[in-house]
């Protein structure tokens, strides 16, 4: 059965590359933790969703004859490599912006705590926002390869191996960005709020 | 390392990153199999993981990216300089530019002709005794 998230048919224009159920099943699973992790990388919810809908159809259609273990670790590769060409765009529009008007001429997007702080509904709901909230804001302030490394393996659960492929760094270097991650996290989180996290 | 003495977070981050070798780590799986709440230390990154649930109710709330629009006046000012730039090389370009072979008036007729007949002035500096000849026979040069 396709699950509501997995990569409508329409899309997949091959007809040679319509994913198998269990690269479906894996579609519809990763798709919400890759959009959480596009979101920290781009705060825009519509080219986070972009990103990652590109990012499975690659996925799918280069990749799908892999062995079902590689999945993971390719899918975020190309995530990857996608939040980089984002960061890139938006790099040489920046060159351009004398001629433009744009969002970017505000000195910072507003923080993650402060969006959730503007929630209405009930408490515990605005409550679970701001944690988020603040999670995501220390996250943003790690250091990319530390962010990377965090989120693959605490949030995707990848092996130090799989990490080390989608990262395209040594084994060791992820132990080191994930420590550090962890280190930074807690400092930043638990001087601030110790009895929230 | 009794559950009367707990890890330290350093210690679990230590472990949890794959960074401790097999003999620490093997010391700090059997204190975790009897103390919850350095197991529950140990979930830390997890926990934050499955915290960051409502991140997407949040992005909704997020400012909305307008998209970017042309400012003409600048477009404008940046297109006359550019313009006016260009007019003054085009103007200019002729005054600029030497024809081999002449030179500028602004020349002294003496410059002129030393540097037509280079040739003959390197040679007579090789022979001194010619030029004497010469202003001995009222032959300036």
């Amino acid at each position: 059965m396709d699950h509501v998230y997995a990569l409508s048919p329409a899309l997949v224009s091959d007809v040679a590359a319509r994913p198998s159920s269990a690269l479906n099943q894996f579609c519809a699973e990763v798709r919400v933790r890759a959009t959480r992790v596009a979101l920290i990388e781009l705060r825009d919810a519509a080219m986070a969703a972009d990103v990652v809908q590109d990012s499975l159809l690659k996925l799918v259609s280069h990749y799908q004859d892999r062995p079902s273990e590689e999945w993971a670790p390719l899918f975020y590769s190309i995530l990857r490599n996608r939040i980089t060409d984002m960061h890139r765009k938006r790099k040489v529009e920046k060159i351009f912006d004398f001629f433009f008007y744009s969002d970017e001429d505000d000195d910072q997007p507003p923080s993650w705590e402060s969006v959730a702080d503007t929630a209405m509904g009930p408490e515990a709901e605005v409550a679970n926002g701001q944690l988020a909230g603040r999670i995501a804001d220390a996250i943003s302030a790690l250091s990319p390869r530390q962010r990377e490394a965090f989120l693959l393996r605490e949030m995707e659960g990848l092996s130090i191996v799989d990490t080390a492929m989608a990262m395209k760094v040594s084994e060791g270097s992820v132990k080191t960005h994930h420590m550090r991650a962890l280190t930074r996290l807690r400092e930043l989180l638990e001087s601030d709020h110790p009895a929230k996290v | 390392m009794t559950t009367q003495h707990h890890l330290t977070p350093a210690q679990i981050d230590h472990y949890r990153s794959g960074l401790a070798s097999a003999e620490q780590a093997a010391q700090m799986e059997m204190h975790l199999r009897l103390c919850p709440r350095c197991q529950e230390a140990l979930q830390f990154g997890q926990r934050l993981s499955a915290q960051l649930a409502p991140l997407p109710q949040l992005a909704a709330r997020l400012p909305r990216r307008t998209p970017r629009a042309v400012r003409w006046p600048r477009v404008f000012a940046a297109g006359m300089a550019s313009a006016s730039l260009a007019l003054a090389v085009f103007i200019s370009a002729p005054h600029l530019t030497t024809n081999e072979g002449s030179y500028p008036s602004s020349l002294s007729p003496q410059v002129a002709d030393a540097v037509q007949n280079i040739e003959f002035y390197q040679w007579l500096s090789n022979h001194p005794q010619m030029l004497q000849q010469g202003l001995q026979n009222g032959n300036p040069a």
